[in-house]
């Protein structure tokens, strides 16, 4: 088992539970537009298509990303989701959680750019994440995305499933195919090791 | 752990410009198409349980191959074991562990390899 493995593995069997927080209200506004959309593109009105973009592409691309340290690894697995989505809306319309099951789609599809590539360094990390809220509380992008990028992929993921993509853990773990605690673990390794080398007091 | 938050005022990558208009493109395009006929086994290869059926029948040969070596060797010390028309040759190599030559499914073959093999060296263990 490498390093990674052992400290998640460690970290799972020493917690006891996974605190999961409730989905906010706006979350849950757009998971069922998202679902109505999802409906509409399956009874073949493609224009929904454009309001799954809309609650759905920073998302995509934004795991793609992290997953495979590419843009255009990233969005090729984009598009190639989109193509997928038109045959499969129905199907996945009717899964309990569509955006965690379209988010699974798209971690399956940058998964294959990464294994067709080989290599997982990031071409850009000053584009893994962007400037956004109170400048004043802003911390310094390009030094997040830099420590950001030494992360493990599997790590990577676990952290903007959670983070950006505000999934719970229980959906983040269907997403990443674990546990509910590895995913857990997951974070919490990657958050820890950033507070280290970020220098933040523990 | 503090709560401090490594990407307070931070957002995810900014999606690049046109991507939404190539992916949408895309989409339309497909659905255009004629859907591809899509087989029972490039489910079971999307699934991965291909992968998991094959690695099981792997091991579960293995195991197979492990247990009949054990089990047959003392009737090894008489010659040859026959199982279900297959010949299964098993020695002990020279570090004590039980090997497997074997299914061997001819006679003829069997009968070399024992032969190549220090039998008597095996038999005086």
């Amino acid at each position: 088992m490498d390093k990674d493995g052992a400290e998640v593995t460690a970290m799972a069997m020493t917690e006891a539970k996974v605190v999961e927080f409730p989905v906010s209200e706006a979350q849950a506004v757009s998971d069922e537009r998202l679902l109505c959309a999802l409906r509409n593109v399956a009874a073949g009105n493609l224009d929904a298509l454009d309001e799954i973009w809309r609650l759905c592409a920073d998302d995509f691309y934004g795991l793609a990303l992290w997953s495979t340290g590419s843009r255009a690894d990233a969005e090729d697995a984009v598009q190639d989701v989109f193509v997928r989505l038109v045959r499969t809306a129905g199907h996945v319309a009717s899964a309990r959680c569509p955006r965690a099951y379209l988010l699974a789609m798209v971690r399956r599809a940058a998964l294959d750019a990464r294994r067709r590539r080989r290599e997982v360094a990031l071409d850009d990390p000053a584009a893994l994440v962007g400037p956004a809220g109170d400048p004043a509380a802003r911390l310094d992008e390009n030094r997040v995305s830099s420590l950001v990028a030494r992360l493990a992929p599997k790590l990577r993921e676990a952290v903007f499933l959670r983070h950006f993509a505000e999934l719970t853990f229980a959906d983040a773990a269907r997403v990443m195919g674990v546990p509910t605690f590895t995913a857990a673990s997951r974070y919490r390794l990657a958050l820890r090791r950033l507070r280290d080398w970020m220098g933040v007091e523990r | 752990m503090s709560n401090h938050d490594p990407f307070s005022g931070l957002r995810g990558p900014e999606v690049p410009d046109g991507l939404r208009e190539r992916a949408l493109a895309a989409a339309r395009r497909a659905a255009a198409e004629p859907a591809p006929r899509v087989s029972w086994v490039d489910v079971l290869w999307d699934s991965r349980l291909l992968w998991r059926v094959w690695a099981g029948a792997v091991a579960t040969l293995l195991a197979a191959y492990v247990w009949a070596g054990r089990s047959l060797s003392p009737a090894l010390d008489h010659g040859l074991a026959r199982s279900d028309g297959a010949t299964i040759a098993a020695v002990r190599a020279d570090d004590g562990v039980i090997g497997v030559l074997g299914p061997l499914w001819s006679q003829e073959r069997a009968t070399a390899a024992w032969e190549a093999l220090d039998r008597e060296d095996w038999l005086s263990r």
